[in-house]
């Protein structure tokens, strides 16, 4: 991890706490100081994101490190749009601690010492890899959507806080949002998916890759969602429900890129 | 020359009084001018609201309270003594302090109220307006607006609702967030529902309001009332499904509407957020409805609850804002002593400018010979010249100004010699205005 990257989890890390500070004590202060922080952070991060690659020669997509490290700073800048709303600042307090971790993550990562296999040279690699990785990030975003709007949910419900509130999206608006982004990172994910597969029949061994738990695991996220978003349209889910939906879609992401990564992946490098 | 203030309001006066006080319309410019002769000062300010009316003056004369005091007791119709007891008054900086303190909500009737600030600055265009307001209450005021304004920027001391139909109509947004084309109904009719429906109205709710109310009359009128639209008394179920805020305050001795009511509206609804605000007693709405994925039920207490929460969160941000008044004094007397130096740093200018024009004056004939252009930069030349020599001394000036530097200001006046009578000021200075 350069200087640059190591500032950047700095930033994230400061930044993080000032929005809950904000969020649960209210200081103006801190919630004036976020914006600030947060576009100082993802500067660093870009530099050091560039940096890096240059220096090893490498498209920061290939190792898995680099790529969740990128997915962080697209988190940061989701953040970055919605804090240009004071009450969708509060967003923060889910985006920023992920981007935080993300960052993190690639940071403690050990690299690959051999740059690339085959595989990740081959140029269909990067149409299955961007798309992953900026659904990755929508499906982020819908997940802190849905997180807080579980919260402030739960908030209405129980009648508590009267200021608590005010720093925080308002409730329908939150859900329409989650709904939206969970749209985008679907598609995006079918992309990465079908990309996916269209690749594996090129390969020699490509009945490896289906019984792979991560391609197992990366279905059953999609069709989490699918479901999700069927009762959304059939049905008219929108609210509560269709939030747990969303959490266990992203929980399924995340056992696919991370779980199965470190404790399953046969294949190594996938 | 000090600054003085003396007023009442509703920590010391009651209501009878506080009325008779209150200056409205044309008045106002003759009392300001009225009470400047009458106080004898040299600037007068009257900030007037439903809770509080006090006269901003700067003046020298001694007795200026009794002065005052005299005058309103005759306006009110009591004596000195009787009126005093209503009164407070101010000297010097704790007169900033209290303006400060009133223009950032923390001495009004309802903590951290947002009205107070546009009242102080109408108090000071009223005084331009009279012509009382001179430099010193024009700086005041204007330092009372900064602190004001950012006693709500930095602190949350007018967030919040205050009023059971402000937290409805909070609370709404925070459900729906914009309100424009929000549906709102009403089941029953009465005061405090019609203000919430008003309220919403005016943060864009959809103005087909639905009506609803067992005497079909009443219905009608009401619904004129708002523009809306009048729903027959047993169709209201099915109403449920449209509207998106409905608000509950008929005398029915028993819940009105029901958890099977509103599980039909629901099915309707595909997720769309339902807020039932019951501000009936007893309640309107049966309380297990509030259990229902999407439904969002506050009754009259938990609206209350949302006031009383707001305003002991508003009691703990006040401490944030006292420490931001605290600061603007501290600016305010900063301000002061920069005015203290402002003669001394105009007499050196004035000292400068004169010995420059002496010295253009004296070599006149022998720049005779160039040009128009060229005697034109021999002036500017001298001019420059005068301007560098007198930039280090008027910093320091200023630098003295900030740290009770009155020595350094002294040893500039006899540096430069600017107490004879060709370097004098002569112009007043309000450098005890302070104290």
């Amino acid at each position: 991890m350069n200087g640059f990257l190591l500032l950047a989890l700095v930033g994230y890390l400061v930044a993080s706490v000032a929005i809950h500070l904000h969020v649960f004590t209210g200081s103006e202060r801190a919630r004036a100081a976020v914006p600030a922080i947060t576009i100082g952070a993802a500067a660093l991060h870009a530099v050091g994101i560039v940096l890096q690659a240059v220096q090893e020669r490498l498209c920061p997509f290939v190792a898995a490190g680099p790529t969740i490290g990128f997915a962080g700073w697209l988190l940061a800048l989701g953040q970055i749009a919605l804090a240009r709303r004071r009450q969708w600042t509060a967003a923060g307090a889910i985006l920023l601690p992920l981007a935080f971790v993300a960052l993190f993550y690639a940071g403690v990562t050990p690299r690959p010492d051999a740059p690339a296999t085959a595989i990740v040279r081959d140029p269909r690699f990067s149409l299955h890899v961007l798309p992953a990785i900026l659904g990755f990030c929508f499906l982020a975003l819908a997940f802190g959507a849905a997180v807080l709007y579980l919260a402030e949910q739960g908030l209405l419900k129980r009648k508590r806080a009267a200021l608590l509130f005010a720093r925080m999206p308002p409730l329908a608006p939150l859900g329409s949002a989650a709904h939206r982004l969970a749209v985008v990172g679907f598609t995006l994910l079918t992309l990465a998916l079908g990309s996916g597969v269209l690749w594996a029949l090129s390969w020699p061994e490509w009945h490896r890759w289906y019984v792979e738990p991560k391609t197992l695991t990366t279905l059953i996220a999609w069709l989490v969602y699918a479901v999700y978003l069927a009762y959304n349209h059939l049905a008219g889910w929108r609210g509560r429900r269709s939030c747990y939906l969303l959490i266990a879609g992203f929980t399924m992401v995340l056992v696919a890129y991370f779980g199965v990564r470190h404790f399953w992946s046969r294949l190594p490098g996938f | 020359v000090a600054l003085v203030l003396i007023g009442s309001s509703h920590k010391t006066a009651p209501v009878t009084l506080r009325e008779k006080l209150v200056v409205t319309g044309k008045e106002v410019f003759d009392t300001l001018r009225t009470l400047r002769e009458t106080a004898r000062a040299r600037e007068c300010a009257l900030l007037v609201t439903c809770n509080r009316t006090e006269i901003y003056a700067v003046t020298d004369d001694g007795e200026w309270q009794e002065r005052l005091v005299a005058s309103l007791a005759r306006r009110v119709g009591l004596t000195p003594g009787q009126l005093r007891e209503h009164l407070y008054t101010f000297e010097g900086l704790p007169v900033a302090r209290h303006l400060f303190r009133v223009a950032s909500g923390l001495d009004s009737l309802v903590l951290g109220e947002a009205q107070i600030l546009g009242q102080v600055k109408e108090a000071l265009q009223l005084a331009r307006g009279a012509e009382t307001a001179g430099p010193l209450l024009n700086g005041l005021f204007q330092h009372a607006l900064a602190a004001g304004k950012r006693a709500r920027a930095e602190t949350e001391i007018g967030r919040g609702a205050v009023s059971v139909s402000l937290a409805a109509v909070q609370l709404a947004r925070q459900i729906f967030g914009e309100l424009t084309h929000r549906v709102a109904m009403v089941l029953g009719a009465g005061k405090m529902s019609a203000q919430t429906v008003r309220f919403l109205l005016d943060e864009g709710v959809s103005p087909r309001v639905l009506v609803c109310n067992r005497t079909p009359g009443r219905a009608a009128a009401l619904a004129e009332e708002f523009g809306g639209e009048a729903v027959p008394w047993e169709r209201f179920p099915e109403a449920l499904a449209r509207a998106d805020i409905v608000i509950s305050s008929t005398s029915a001795p028993h819940p009105v509407v029901t958890p099977d009511h509103v599980r039909a509206a629901l099915r309707h609804r595909r997720g769309r957020p339902l807020f039932l605000i019951d501000i009936a007693v007893p309640r309107d709405v049966d309380p297990a409805v509030g259990d229902l994925d999407d439904v969002y039920l506050f009754n009259i207490d938990d609206l209350q609850q949302v006031v009383d929460r707001t305003l002991s969160e508003r009691r703990r941000e006040a401490q944030r804002v006292e420490a931001i008044v605290a600061e603007e004094v501290a600016r305010f007397e900063g301000w002061l002593r920069t005015r203290a130096v402002a003669p001394t740093i105009a007499a050196l200018q004035q000292r400068a400018e004169q010995v420059v024009a002496e010295e253009i004056a004296r070599v006149g004939g022998k720049l005779a010979h160039l040009d128009p252009r060229d005697r034109e930069v021999v002036q500017t030349l001298a001019r420059a010249i005068a301007r560098k020599l007198i930039h280090p001394p008027i910093a320091r000036l200023r630098a003295a100004a900030a740290h009770d530097g009155f020595q350094e200001i002294e040893a500039v006046r006899r540096a430069f010699d600017l107490d004879t009578p060709a370097g004098r000021d002569g112009a007043d200075t309000d450098a005890e205005a302070a104290g």
